[in-house]
């Protein structure tokens, strides 16, 4: 199997944070390395050691006190010109399986890199996008619900 | 013995029939769906990993399917009622495949060689028919020993009584192929002796040829193709000869047909027999295992009711087969422990579980 050079645990807890999914459903979509390699590639060593430290973090923070937990992470992360647009690609690639190519003004701060290109990262990571789950949809294509199913109402939806 | 009470044994038969063919389903399932599928190993283009050996068990198992959609038109045929609303009824496993306890031991475990090597030895024929004939058919040694024995049966009670006496069911419980569609074949009722007979045949003959002489083919078309399609037995040697019969092949003698692909390592390492009970340290695991547990016995509760008198609601179980995939395929991908295992679909009735807000 595809293993990340990230730190699972840490960039896990981040991505709980940023997802509002439990590390179960993250391990559930079969995209945790794809894309935490896909994250490293992009950040680089030093910007990763930092999410993964905002991860461990918030991990540790959120029991207690889960609203200042969130505030910190807003004020360390998705406000930091670095950090921030990895954030937010980030979770558009966990809902999406798409990559959204970093701002230029963080290429500006960061450099280019090679695989910061615009892309749904395989044809698993369409087909397990947190969305479709979140709307209660299947993805277009495939995961097909089967015959009939139109005729009953969609998964949380209450007749 | 009265006519009343040879029928009885009869429906007691089709119950043992109904369990064993519903006792295969989640094991292939399970091995099925912990291959690694499309995108496994290349980050960007996808790749077909073990497509042909997954492919295969799910044909077996979509066949099963039928073979209990069978059992049960000849049960509700006889006059009796399926039952699978009840936990005495479900295979837990690890469980024995037949009434008497032989066969293999039937757990849920990853694909591997060893597991498909059970496959087949599920689907072996039997060696010697002489020796179960008007027997006792709860002591077969295989599957296809106690349908022969249940055929043998059926036929001393049609002989000696009116196919009205027999075949005393309601009609409109007869599961068709209005009901039962794209999966192993098509179901159809059973309302007399020949179409009784009938159903045992396809059942067997599916299963392990033993009919047909030790011929690989089965004696059905594959759907699609217009080739005829070989049994269940056959299929999983295939799997472990990485070779396709054909379908004049014979017992014994090696497959002549194509290359089948396998890879033994594109597959996820899931836990043994897994239960949700053993995943009470991880709240996540737990909780997501128990879903799938009510997602079985609900579809569990819809089959009792369609083969209790209300064939159309099959139609409601088709999406939750489906979702029992994406769940099962979901669960396979969770790591449990540091060596990497993973979880997995427990198949566990629990009919008076409710259920929990999923933690996220």
């Amino acid at each position: 199997m595809l293993m990340a050079e990230a730190c699972p645990d840490d960039l896990l807890a981040l991505s709980v944070a940023l997802t509002g999914y439990d590390r179960a459903s993250l391990w559930a979509t079969g995209c945790v390395p794809l894309y935490l390699a896909q994250l490293a590639d992009v950040a680089g060593p030093d910007l990763l050691a930092r999410l993964e430290t905002a991860g461990r973090e918030h991990a540790a923070a959120v029991g207690a006190d889960p609203d200042a937990a969130d505030r910190q992470l807003r004020q360390r992360v998705l406000v930091d010109p670095d950090l921030g647009p990895l954030a937010r690609s980030l979770i558009q690639l966990w809902y999406l399986g798409q990559w959204t190519p970093m701002p230029p003004e963080w290429v500006q701060r960061n450099g280019s890199k090679l695989r910061d290109t615009a892309r749904i990262l395989s044809s698993r990571a369409y087909r397990e996008g947190l969305v479709w789950d979140t709307i209660g949809a299947h993805p277009m294509g495939a995961k097909a619900p089967g015959f009939g199913s139109w005729a009953l109402p969609p998964a949380g939806e209450t007749p | 013995m009265s006519m009343e009470s040879e029928r009885d044994e009869l429906r007691s038969l089709m119950a043992q029939a109904i369990r064993i063919e519903l006792t295969t389903i989640p094991p292939y399932a399970t091995a099925a769906y912990t291959i690694c599928e499309v995108g496994q190993y290349d980050r960007i283009a996808p790749t077909e990993v073990n497509a042909e050996p997954l492919e295969v068990i799910r044909q077996v198992m979509i066949e099963e399917m039928l073979h209990m959609t069978l059992a049960a038109n000849i049960l509700n045929a006889l006059g009796g009622s399926v039952i699978l609303n009840q936990p005495s009824a479900i295979p837990s496993y690890p469980c024995r495949l037949l009434p008497s306890g032989k066969g293999p031991e039937v757990r849920l475990r990853r694909f591997s060689r060893d597991q498909v090597r059970v496959f087949r030895e599920i689907e072996r024929a039997p060696v010697n028919f002489d020796k179960l004939s008007n027997g006792d058919c709860l002591r077969a040694e295989t599957i296809g020993g106690f349908y022969h024995c249940v055929r043998e049966k059926l036929r001393a009670l049609c002989r000696t009584h009116r196919p009205d006496q027999v075949f005393c069911g309601d009609p409109a419980w007869q599961v068709g192929a209005e009901h039962y569609w794209g999966a192993g074949g098509q179901a159809f009722a059973v309302t007399d002796e020949a179409s009784a007979l009938r159903a045992i045949d396809m059942i067997v003959d599916e299963g392990e040829g033993a009919d047909l002489g030790g011929r690989a083919g089965d004696g059905d078309p594959v759907p699609g193709t217009g080739e005829e399609d070989v049994a269940h037995f056959f299929k999983f040697n295939e799997i472990l000869l990485s070779r396709y019969y054909r379908a004049d092949d014979h017992l014994g003698s090696p497959p002549t047909g194509a290359d089948l692909a396998v890879d033994w390592s594109a597959v996820h390492p899931m836990r043994d027999d897994p239960r949700a009970e053993d995943f009470a340290h991880l709240p996540e695991v737990h909780a997501r295992m128990l879903a799938f547990d009510q997602l079985y016995t609900g579809f569990l509760l819809a089959l009792h009711e369609a083969f209790n008198g209300r064939p159309e609601r099959l139609r409601e179980a088709v999406p939750v087969m489906i979702k029992l995939r994406h769940e099962a395929m979901a669960l396979v991908r969770i790591p449990v422990n540091d060596q990497g295992e993973t979880a997995g679909p427990g198949w566990t009735f629990r009919p008076i579980y409710s259920t929990p807000e999923r933690a996220s």
